[in-house]
């Protein structure tokens, strides 16, 4: 009888362990996106009459920001967290790289943003990262994907 | 109208074995440490690495021996260095100067498709790296 309780015991707490190790290697679902290290004047976001989400200076396309969805995000292509408001957080990497001059080079295409928290996985690596590169066109319309974390 | 179909029709069926991502950096920075300039590139989602100084002097890709270059001196430079590549000469990496059938991009550098944004007509060498994330 004893043996039995102690093997159920033992069961139990290897159930708990494995739990644990799960949740720890799970991020918790977002609601709503991280915050950018630093300040920054947020322009205010809306849906333009295509039903774009804007702030009036850039237009997120969501279809290209679907291959970094989780869920929906290409084989080997970094995801998103589960629950990121993707294009949202699209937007305020942009305004981040508009306040702290972020874009790169003459041709201004990418800037690297780094947030207060992890946002998703590194596609080439496998790890949790913080960093979000923004990519934005002539037509200032953008997009993101989640960077190469920050050593 | 720069066509890209003959640099790009070679490689339907794939790309060269001997070609891969270490291979188009090692291209990038070698020409980067003749030009005495900079390599700009992250792994994982961009599919092509930038040689650049303030501005994009070439894009290579990291899937086939291809790079977009920016005028003929430095094309000069990876005929004469990485004769396995083949270069396209553009004006700028921003200059909507290329064309592409739909067949071969879909085949070879835009295998995942392409944005209502882009136009095979007419883009440019940063509208493919766009795409491309």
């Amino acid at each position: 009888m004893a043996r039995g309780r102690g093997l159920l015991i033992r069961k139990a707490l290897e159930f708990l362990r494995k739990t644990v190790r799960r949740a720890r290697r799970r991020p918790a679902p977002r609601h709503g996106p991280p915050k950018p290290t630093g300040g920054f004047e947020a322009r205010p976001i809306s849906r333009d009459r295509h039903g774009f989400l804007t702030d009036g200076r850039y237009r997120v396309n969501s279809r290209e920001n679907l291959k970094h969805t989780h869920g929906q995000a290409l084989a080997g292509k970094s995801s998103f967290y589960p629950g990121t408001d993707v294009d949202r957080l699209t937007l305020e990497a942009a305004q981040r790289a508009d306040s702290a001059n972020l874009w790169n080079l003459k041709e201004g295409t990418k800037a690297r943003v780094t947030f207060d928290d992890h946002i998703g996985t590194h596609g080439e690596t496998g790890r949790p990262t913080n960093v979000v590169n923004v990519y934005r066109r002539k037509s200032r319309t953008i997009h993101a994907s989640p960077g190469s974390p920050v050593d | 109208m720069i066509d890209l179909d003959p640099a790009l029709r070679p490689w339907v069926d794939g790309a060269p074995a001997a070609w891969d991502v270490r291979e188009a950096v090692r291209v990038a920075e070698d020409i980067a440490a003749v030009r005495s300039v900079g390599v700009d590139w992250e792994p994982g989602d961009e599919e092509w690495v930038h040689v650049v100084d303030e501005r994009i002097l070439a894009q290579i890709s990291k899937f086939f021996p291809l790079a977009l270059v920016l005028g003929d001196d430095l094309a000069e430079v990876f005929r004469s260095r990485h004769a396995e590549v083949t270069t396209v000469v553009i004006t700028a990496a921003d200059a909507e100067e290329l064309r592409a059938s739909p067949d071969l991009l879909q085949r070879t550098v835009l295998s995942a498709g392409w944005s209502d944004e882009f136009n095979p007509e007419q883009f440019s060498a940063l509208d493919l790296f766009l795409e491309s994330v």
